[in-house]
C-alpha cells in the first residue's frame, strides 16, 4: 500500500527546493511556478500539479532532473535522507572520504603497483575500492577490513591466474 | 580479518556464512568478469545470486557495497523474499517493490539512489536440480523509455545472465565443493510471458 504521507512530505520538500532555487511565484496558490516544473521534468503541467499537491511522485529519472536543476541531492528530495542535507548536490564527480581510510587504501595499494601486471587497471581498481568504502555504512574497523580484503584479492589475482589461485586456496 | 554475518534464523533462504567477505575477496576477478557485460544494453550494474537446494544463497556482484549495506542492515531477506514470490523468468522492476514504507525506502536508497542507478530489475530463474538464480541488472542511463528498452531486451538480459552464470561456475564450486552447478538448458519459459517478444509456434495439423 502506498504511504500517502510520503507523497506530501515529498511535495513539501519539492516546494521548498523550488522556492530556494528561485522558482517561487506569488501568483500560484502553492507559491511555485508549475510551468517551470513541467519544463524541468519534461512532464505535463497536469501531472506536475499532482506532484505539488502530494498526489503523485515522479519516477526516478525525473527526480534526477529536478534535483540536478534545483541543486539538491536526489536522496534528500525523494526520502528526506538525513545524510544528504539537500543543500549540496552529490554527484559521481565528487567523493567524500575520511583521511585515514584514504591513506590506508593508498598504503595497501602500493604493493599492487609493483605486482599488478596491467598497470592500467590500478587506478580504476583503487577508485572502485574508494567507491565501496564511501558507499558502505559500516564502522571504521569493518571498512579497514574491507579495504584489506579487496586489495588482497588483487594481490592473489596478480600472483597467479584465477584457476591456479582457486586450486591453491 | 573476517566480517561476521548474523543470519536471521526465521528466514527460509539464508546467506553463506562468509558472505560479507566473499563479496570483496574476489573483487578484481569479478570486476574483470562483469566488465565483459557491463555496457551491453546500457547495463551499469550486474549481480548474480545463486540459491542452492539447501536454500543457501551466495552473491557475486559488480557493486558489492549494495549487498553489504542490505545484508548488514537486515534488509537483504526483505528484498529477496518478495522476488521469490514472483513468476520465474519475469523481468521484475525494483520499483515494483517500492511502496514508500520505511523498509522499501531504505532498500531503494541503498540500491538506486546511493549508486546513481536510474532503473533496476531482477530476473528469477529456475536453474534446475533445485537451484535458483537471480540475475540483477541496473542502469545509470538517463534516457527515456528505459522500461520499454529492457522489455524488448528481456531475452538478451537473460543471455547476459546465463553467460555470467557460466563464468562464475568455477568460483561457486570453490565455495561449495560438494555442489555441481547445473548446466542451463535452452528451455526459455519466459518467452510467452513477455508482451513484446514475438514468437513462432509450430501448429501440427495432420488430422487428414
Amino acid at each position: 500500500m502506498i504511504n500517502k504521507s510520503k507523497y506530501l512530505q515529498f511535495s513539501s520538500r519539492l516546494i521548498d527546493a523550488m522556492k530556494n532555487a528561485g522558482y517561487g511565484t506569488t501568483r500560484s496558490p502553492n507559491g511555485i511556478c508549475i510551468k517551470t516544473l513541467a519544463d524541468i521534468t519534461n512532464a505535463s503541467e497536469q501531472i506536475c500539479r499532482r506532484y505539488i499537491r502530494g498526489e503523485a511522485l515522479p519516477d526516478y529519472a525525473k527526480i534526477l532532473k529536478i534535483s540536478s536543476q534545483l541543486r539538491v541531492s536526489p536522496g534528500w528530495l525523494l526520502f528526506g535522507e538525513d545524510n544528504d542535507d539537500g543543500s549540496a548536490l552529490k554527484t559521481k564527480s565528487s567523493i567524500f572520504i575520511e583521511r585515514e581510510l584514504l591513506e590506508h587504501i593508498i598504503l595497501k595499494s602500493l604493493e599492487l603497483l609493483i605486482i599488478m601486471k596491467d598497470k592500467q587497471e590500478l587506478a580504476p581498481f583503487i577508485m572502485d575500492i574508494i567507491d565501496d568504502v564511501t558507499q558502505i555504512d559500516a564502522n571504521k574497523e569493518d571498512l579497514l577490513k574491507i579495504i584489506e580484503i579487496s586489495v588482497n584479492s588483487a594481490i592473489r589475482f596478480n600472483e597467479s591466474s584465477y584457476d591456479t589461485r582457486a586450486k591453491k586456496r | 580479518m573476517i566480517l561476521e554475518l548474523k543470519n536471521d534464523k526465521k528466514d527460509r533462504i539464508h546467506l553463506h556464512q562468509n558472505i560479507l567477505n566473499i563479496l570483496f575477496e574476489n573483487k578484481i576477478y569479478l570486476k574483470n568478469l562483469f566488465s565483459n557485460v557491463i555496457g551491453l544494453f546500457e547495463v551499469s550494474y550486474v549481480s548474480i545470486t545463486i540459491i542452492n537446494p539447501d536454500e543457501e544463497a551466495i552473491i557475486f556482484s559488480s557493486m558489492p557495497s549494495i549487498q553489504y549495506n542490505l545484508i548488514s542492515k537486515g534488509l537483504w531477506s526483505h528484498d529477496n523474499q518478495r522476488l521469490m514470490l514472483k513468476k520465474k523468468g519475469l523481468l521484475v522492476w525494483w520499483d515494483d517493490f517500492h511502496h514508500f514504507d520505511d523498509i522499501s525506502d531504505q532498500i531503494m536508497n541503498i540500491k538506486k539512489v546511493k549508486n546513481n542507478l536510474i532503473l533496476g530489475m531482477d530476473i528469477l530463474r529456475d536453474a534446475a536440480e533445485g537451484f535458483y538464480v537471480i540475475y540483477s541488472f541496473a542502469t545509470s542511463n538517463k534516457g527515456e523509455n528505459l522500461k520499454d528498452h529492457y522489455l524488448l531486451n528481456h531475452n538478451n538480459l537473460l543471455s547476459v545472465g546465463n553467460y555470467c552464470f557460466k563464468l562464475i561456475r568455477e568460483l561457486y564450486e570453490y565455495y561449495y565443493p560438494h555442489y555441481k552447478l547445473p548446466k542451463l538448458g535452452v528451455h526459455a519459459p519466459w518467452k510467452k510471458s513477455h508482451p513484446y517478444s514475438p514468437y513462432l509456434e509450430l501448429v501440427v495439423n495432420n488430422s487428414n
